[in-house]
This record gives structure tokens, sequence and C-alpha cells, in this order.
């Protein structure tokens, strides 16, 4: 007999099956098979996750199947969480469109995946980390909406934090 | 394709996945909603009393029959300007849109002679989807399809640019129309097209029930036979409206599987760029909060430069709060609360000078505490100095010191305890009651604990100067003291906290090998007037054995005691008998280890509570570490090559300073030597650090040095006339007892205060 799955449900009705221990690198669904089964599962259960679609799914999902075993820093240490350096791995799987990786945070945070979320916050911060303002506009096409006297002035406010 | 040569349709053996798979290819149109969206449309881009009347066309086109001639002849006639023309102008286009209304049933009519539109459009199950990105066309455009080639002037460029979507994104019926189908027919239909409004085709179509007039549309598009590329592009793209979302992705795919790799390439860049996105602005706010928990302050002030939504993000306090936390410049919140407590002053000092530049209070703390510590990294930036004589004659060492942000308490070898304003360097009051040197001192709030080669321990009231208790009982000088405040120092099996010990405790450690545990009487914060004032005085004095104070007697060691130490539960002494004792309070105060590892004097200790680890310092120039739970050795750091006088651990560094002139700091966790600090010439006398600096005192030099680096940055004080006995700092002071060699060969005594701290703002 093989153990029962998870089947997750995208927005756009694609069906993904993953082990149990795959899916439940999702808090949220962890706590939902925990709730409804609480002898363990018998056979397949089967989740909607209809604010998610397939394509960024199984984004997730092949994060979590690669992290099945990954043992991560205790949640309560803000430090640890902190300093630990995106890995390697996940640096290649976050390699995606703006929209993709906005859309896998956003998933991660609804799914509560929190390294995966973590993780993409960090890749977020290392597309605006030491870039200059025009810099970060070109990188999310954000239109300047300062006037130019508006943006002298935040500019002379900040000359403190200049290198000198 | 050859094994090396790359695809040159390289999608075209992809396989279609997810979202852009074909989604129920017999779908069915959804009739009426068509319907409606339909008429809609025609509403909208049409003056009121024309719509109307096209609407009555639409659901009855029998009705057309008396206007019919009119339209036709204006589309005929105008045939030409209805091509340049413009959509805001709305005669025109309501004119057209009736001309519309008219072809559609003359087309339908038309068409329905050859080929029933509801056999057409159902029946087909070829599945050759039409498709296309959700951007529609104006009905006029192929209204104007209708026209023969020979009126049309400029064929393509006009129906191509220029007309917005009328139809809304969404359509919700998928149309499964062999394209392959109707081009050709409709080549040969479409010279009898035009000449023709017949109303007699209506009856036909409204005797069809509901559905004629939604198939009507759609088939109308499908009959008017494209003339040129662009029309034949915009009847694909206009069909393509008829998709349901997840088969226009099905219909974008089929098309880019035609597509080679050059072309592919210049979309790319396209789809890249549009995928880009605000991800700062868009997310929810744990989010955002998440990201920038991440980025320094240079970015985040980068950051609010970039538009306007980014500035309001930034501007929040909870950001900066955790980045002051981050960069260590304050780690409690206790302390941030009280600095942002006065945030007028805080904005006045340090805060915007720009009309319209509005910032949180925490920013600017952090700006503040950021400024102020570049000032004391930068050699050049002079410190305001009050150097304060201290009043009394003759040779006289400074034993002791310890200040905050009013007051700087001194102790001196001649018996006097001296409180100077530290804002102003004001004497403010001498404690006199000592028969002897005092050689320790520490307060907390407004209690004073000292203690004197008198063999006395006196608790004196800062704010009135008095002298309320003497403890007697140590046989030898008091050469060093702990205070021990209630602390949590563990969980007990429910999971409540184990708060240790209950009242605040003195430890005394003494040249009789003795250290006293007392419980500290707290003196009270008020201002002057407390209960004894008025019995001028009434002094707790008392031996011993009588002295209800007195909790433990610790005695192990078999020489003087020079270092405690304490916290919660566990008091740790270094003793000139070349051992360290760890004592139990929980357990009546005994003796829990006896650390025996150094071979000499031990000088000065440091201990980390939760890791169960302690530092002692040793004449024999190590420092060993300890599991003071277990009682084991962990490590000795040596590197020193003479006495380790001083021992400093905080926020997780420990620096160490030795009579061979140089200063280490270490890893306390790996034992690790960080960087050494050399420069002095002669043996350090004093030094403090607090995570960012380090600043150390010897003869004739006070020294600030960059932990980060090991780098001396600056002398604090120029005049080499200088010996220094005693430095404390903190953010914004260093606080020096130093000793001056004037010219008459009088030694005399200073207390040098240096300020970082001049407001941002210096006209206020």
């Amino acid at each position: 007999m093989s153990e029962p799955k998870v089947i997750m449900v995208s927005s756009d009705e694609e069906r993904f099956k993953v082990d149990q221990v795959v899916a439940e690198k999702s808090v949220t669904i962890k706590n939902m098979i925990r709730d409804l089964n609480p002898d363990g599962l018998t056979e397949d259960f089967e989740v909607p996750v209809s604010t998610i679609r397939a394509n960024v799914l199984s984004k997730v999902l092949e994060w979590c199947e690669h992290h099945k075993t990954t043992v991560f820093p205790d949640e309560d240490d803000e430090d640890a969480k902190k300093t630990a350096p995106i890995e390697e791995w996940d640096r290649t799987f976050f390699r995606v469109d703006q929209e993709m990786l906005y859309e896998i945070i956003l998933a991660a945070n609804f799914l509560n995946i929190t390294p995966l979320r973590d993780s993409g916050c960090k890749i977020v911060a290392e597309m605006i980390r030491g870039k200059s303002p025009e810099e970060l506009r070109k990188v999310f096409n954000i239109t300047n909406d300062f006037t130019a006297e508006e943006e002298a002035a935040i500019r002379r406010e900040n000359e403190w934090a200049e290198d000198r | 394709m050859s094994n090396n040569q790359p695809h040159q349709f390289p999608i075209r053996e992809e396989e279609a996945k997810f979202d852009y798979k074909l989604f129920n290819p017999n779908g069915k149109l959804s009739d009426s909603w068509l319907q409606n969206q339909y008429q809609r449309l025609s509403i909208e881009s049409n003056d009121p009393p024309n719509s109307r009347e096209n609407r009555k066309r639409i659901r009855a086109p029998q009705d057309l029959s008396p206007t019919n001639d009119v339209y036709d002849k204006e589309s005929t006639d105008s045939g030409d300007e209805m091509l340049i023309s413009d959509n805001d102008c709305n005669s025109q286009v309501s004119a057209q849109s009736g001309f519309l209304s008219t072809t559609i049933s003359a087309a339908s009519r038309e068409n329905s002679l050859a080929h029933p539109p509801k056999r057409r459009l159902t029946a087909s199950t070829i599945g050759e989807i039409v498709n296309s990105n959700p951007f529609h066309n104006h009905p006029d455009q192929t209204t104007l399809v209708n026209i023969p080639r020979e009126m049309i002037r400029q064929p393509s460029d006009h129906a191509l640019t220029g007309q917005l979507p009328r139809t809304p994104n969404v359509m919700n019926s998928p149309s499964h129309t062999p394209v392959s189908d109707f081009e050709p027919e409709e080549e040969e239909e479409q010279p009898q097209q035009l000449p023709l409004p017949s109303p007699s085709a209506s009856p036909v179509q409204s005797s069809e029930t509901k559905l004629p007039t939604s198939y009507d549309t759609i088939e109308n598009h499908l009959l008017q036979l494209p003339t040129n590329q662009g029309d034949l592009i915009n009847t694909i793209v206009k069909l393509s409206g008829y998709l349901v979302d997840r088969n226009q992705n099905h219909l974008v795919y089929r098309l880019l599987q035609n597509i080679n790799r050059s072309s592919l390439s210049s979309f790319d860049g396209l789809i890249y760029k549009s995928l880009k996105r605000d991800l700062i602005s868009n997310f929810p706010v744990e989010l955002t909060l998440n990201i920038l928990s991440n980025l320094d302050h240079k970015t985040l002030l980068s950051m609010s430069r970039v538009c306007k939504s980014w500035s309001q993000i930034i501007n929040n306090s909870s950001i900066w709060i955790d980045l002051l936390k981050r960069d260590k410049f304050i780690t409690d919140d206790k302390i941030i609360h009280e600095e942002l407590a006065n945030s007028e002053q805080l904005t006045k000092e340090w805060g915007s000078r720009t009309s319209g530049v509005d910032i949180n209070a925490a920013q600017i703390l952090y700006k503040k505490r950021y400024i102020i510590l570049q000032r004391w990294m930068d050699p050049t930036y002079p410190p305001k100095r009050i150097s304060i004589p201290v009043a009394g004659q003759g040779s006289k060492v400074v034993t002791c010191l310890q200040h905050d942000d009013d007051k700087i308490i001194t102790g001196v070898d001649d018996k006097f305890i001296s409180i100077y304003s530290t804002k102003t360097g004001e004497l403010i009051r001498v404690l006199e009651g000592h028969e002897g040197g005092v050689w320790a001192l520490k307060y907390t709030g407004n209690t004073l604990v000292t203690g004197s080669t008198d063999r006395t321990v006196r608790i004196w009231n800062i704010k009135t100067g008095k002298c309320t208790h003497v403890f007697r009982g140590h046989t030898s000088t008091i050469r060093c003291l702990d205070i021990i405040h209630p602390t949590v120092i563990g969980k007990d099996v429910n999971g409540d906290d184990i708060i240790f010990p209950e009242f605040p405790l003195l430890v005394t450690g003494s040249r009789d090998h003795n250290i006293n545990v007392w419980k500290l009487p707290i003196a009270s914060e008020d201002d002057e007037d407390t209960d004894d004032t008025n019995e001028e005085g009434r002094i707790f004095d008392s031996n011993e054995l009588d002295n209800p104070y007195l909790i433990a007697v610790l005695s192990g060691h078999t020489d003087s005691v020079r270092t405690v130490s304490g916290f919660g539960n566990i008091i740790i002494s270094g003793s000139y008998d070349s051992t360290v004792r760890v004592w139990d309070l929980m357990k009546k105060g005994e003796c829990k280890h006896t650390l025996i590892g150094h071979s000499s004097r031990v000088y000065s200790i440091a201990m980390v509570f939760d890791t169960k680890t302690c530092f002692s310092s040793s004449v024999d120039s190590n420092i060993n570490v300890w599991n003071f739970e277990t009682g084991k050795l962990l490590k000795t750091l040596e590197g020193h090559s003479s006495l380790v006088g001083l021992l400093n651990l905080k926020d997780g560094i420990l620096v160490s300073a030795a009579a061979d002139t140089t200063l280490r700091i270490w890893d306390p966790v790996t034992g690790e030597t960080l960087n050494k600090l050399k420069g002095h010439t002669t043996a350090i006398t004093c030094f403090e650090h607090d995570g960012f600096r380090v600043v150390s005192g010897s003869d004739r030099m006070l020294k600030l040095w960059n932990v980060k680096d090991g780098k001396c940055t600056r002398q604090l004080l120029n005049d080499t006339t200088v010996n220094i006995w005693q430095v404390r700092i903190d953010y914004k002071r260093c606080v020096a007892a130093v000793q001056r060699f004037a010219e008459d060969d009088e030694n005399d005594i200073f207390i040098e205060i240096l300020d970082f701290s001049e407001p941002f703002h210096k006209d206020n």
C-alpha cells in the first residue's frame, strides 16, 4: 500500500499530487490535515488552493519537494533567520520574472511556508540593496512622481548618510 | 533538427502546460451573456439617442427597415471619411454603428442562406481555436471590411492604430470557428454584400429564438472578408475576444509556436519589461517589512527617493526601530521608548529642517545615533570637552567611577565620594562618612553602594547625599562589589518564569578572603523629602551578627577576593589564591565549583549566564574559559604576555587588557582572537567597550579603537601630560579620570568629559 497523498488543486483547476511531507512544508496545510484527520491520513487528501494559479503552485511545490528534509533555523530566532545567506539552490529557483516572484512570495505567505517566504523576501531585498533611486525605478518600472524641488529636499535630508 | 543546432521554432515542440493548455475545447458559447455585453458596447460607443436606436435594432432587427436606407446611404457615401474619422466624433461614430447594425443583419442574411448560423458556429469540432490577446477593436473596423476595396484609400493604417478597445476583456464564449472555412467563402460572397440593405434577413434570425444576435456578431466577423493584412489581424483579434481567458492563453501559445527564435527574442524584452512590478508597494505590509528588514539605512534612504509611495513606506517608525536594534545602536526597547518619548526635542535638534518633509521620530533617532558614532570615529571632530579639577590635596588616585546622563560618581582613595553633573561638570555633592579610601562603588537608581579600606560597606541615597546604612562584618578592605537584580533565570515545571533573587542583592568581596551577600536596601527615588530627613543622622549601623540584611557569608577562598560578579542565583569570584569559585544562592550560597587552572592571581572575570560560561584573567597572562555549571575548563585563550588585568564582555564581544600594553578582542564562543589592539606604550590601566568602540587608557594615552577592524581611530586626549586612571563611555560621551602633571610638580587630578552629541542643528 502506498502512503496517502495530498492533492492540491490550483485556481485554474490543475491537480498536483504530492507526498504529505512535501505538502506539510505549508503550515497552513499541515494544520488543516491535522485538524481534519486527528488520527492521520488514511486516504488521499484534496485541498483546493483557489488563490494560487497552477504555474505558481507548481514552483512552490518544487521548492517544498527540494526542501522536504531541510531543517531550517529556529522560527523564533530572528537573528539566525536574518543572517542566514540565501541558499544557492534557492537563488537559482528564484530566477524568475517579477510577476512570478511576486506570486510565489504571496503564495508562501498564504500557505505559511516561512523559509520560502523569507528567502523570497531576501531575493527582493537583494534586487534593492545598494541601488540609487534611479536604478531602483528602472528595476521595478516605477515612475518618479516627485517634483524636482521635492526630490532635492529629500536628498538634502538624507545627506547625513552619504559617504564622506 | 540537428543535434547542436538550436531549434528554429523553439516553442513548437514544447508541450502546453497549465495555464496555456487548451481548456475545454467543446465549451459552448454563452449566448445571452454575450448578447448583453454586445448591446452594452453599442451603447457605449454612441451618443444616447442613436444608441437607443441601435439597441432596438439589435433586439428587433425588423425595426431597421425604415431607417435602413439612410444609414446605408450615409455609410456608402462617406465610406472614405469613416476610415479617416476619429472615434470621438460622435455623429460619425453613431453613423458607423448604425451602419454596423445594418450590415450585420445584411451579412447574416446573406450568410444564413448558405450556412445556417447555428450549425456553423456550434458544429465545428475541428478545434482550430481562434484566440489572441484581449485587445479588441471597435466594431467600426469590422464594418469597414465590408466596404469594397476600391473605396478604401488608406487600407490598414487606420484600422491598426488609434482604435480603443470597446469590448471587455472577458468574453465568455469559446468559439470554434474553422478559420480556413470562412475565408474563401467570404471572398466569393463579398462583392454582393455591400449594396444590399435587406430587411428580409431579420425575421430569419428572430425566429431562431434569442440566440441570433450574438451569433450574428461572431458570424458577422467571419463573413466579412479581410481585404488586407490589417483587416485580417483585426478580425482574428476580434474573434479571439470570444474565447475564455484560458483559451486566449492557448491561442497565444499556438501563435508563439509558429514564431522563430529571433522573433521570440524580440518579444522577450517586451514581456520581461512588462512583468516588472512595484514589489514594494504591492505586497501586504508584513511582507514589505520583511523585505525591508534585510536592508541597511543607506538603501532605505535611497528607496525613500524613488517615488511618493515608497517614501511613505520608508517613513515608518517600526522599520527604524528595527534598524536601531539590528545595528546595535540601541538594543533595549525600554531605552528606545524613552528616547522617543521626547520626540519634540529630538526633532528640533536632529530632525528635518525642510518644510514639507516630515520624518518619523525613530528615523531621526537613528540619524542621531549614526551621526554621533561617525563623530567618534572622525579624528577631526572635536568633542565638547569639560575638565573638572578634583578638589583635595596631595596625591590621590581615582579608584572607581560610574556615570550616566546626569551624574558622575567617583571614589577616591582619600575617603571621599564626589558626585558631578555630567552636563555642566559642576560638583554637586561630596559624600562623607568613610574613614578610609574608597575602592569599590556601584549605584543603581538612587541607591549608591561603596566599599572602603575602613572595612565597611555604606549605602547612600544619591539625591539627598545621606548615608542610610553602614554594613560591618568584613575584617579587611572591601575590594570589589556587585549588585544582583531580580531576573528570570528559567522556567518551572508549569512553564512559569522563575525569578531570582526576590529582591536586589549586594555582593561584596574583601581582602579578608570572604564574600558577603546582603539584601540591598533600595533608596527611594523621590526627591529629597523622605521620612528620615527630619531624623538627621539616623543611620542603620550594625555588626555582622545582628545585621538582618546579611544573607550569607561565602567562605572558601584562601586569599584576597579581587573580583566578584553575580547574576541570578550564581556568584562567581576570582581571588589572589589563583582560583575562581562558583557559588549558588539557591543552595544557600554553597560553593558549587572551585575552578582550578590559573597558576597565579585572578584579576578579572566575566560571565554569560545563558550559556553557563565564564571567563577569568590572571597574572599568568591567560584567560580561561569555564563552564560554571559543570566546572570544566573549556579553553585557555593565550596571547597576552603578562598580567591580564581587565576583562569586559558586551554585545557578544570579549575584550581583554593587559600589562603587556595591548588589548585583544576575542570571539567569546570560538575563543578566536579577532583583533590585537597595539599602540599603547605602557600597561593598560583602564578601558571600556560597547560593541563599536574600545576606549583604553594607559600612561599618557587615551585611545579610541574601532572594534570592527581593530585600528586605533584617534587619540581622545591630546595632552601627553596625562595619566589615565579610569575611563567610562556611553554612546555619546567619554568620561575619564586623569592625572595631569602640572609645571610645579603638583599632581592634579581631573575628570574629563568628552561629549560627541552636540545637536545637528547648532542654533538650538
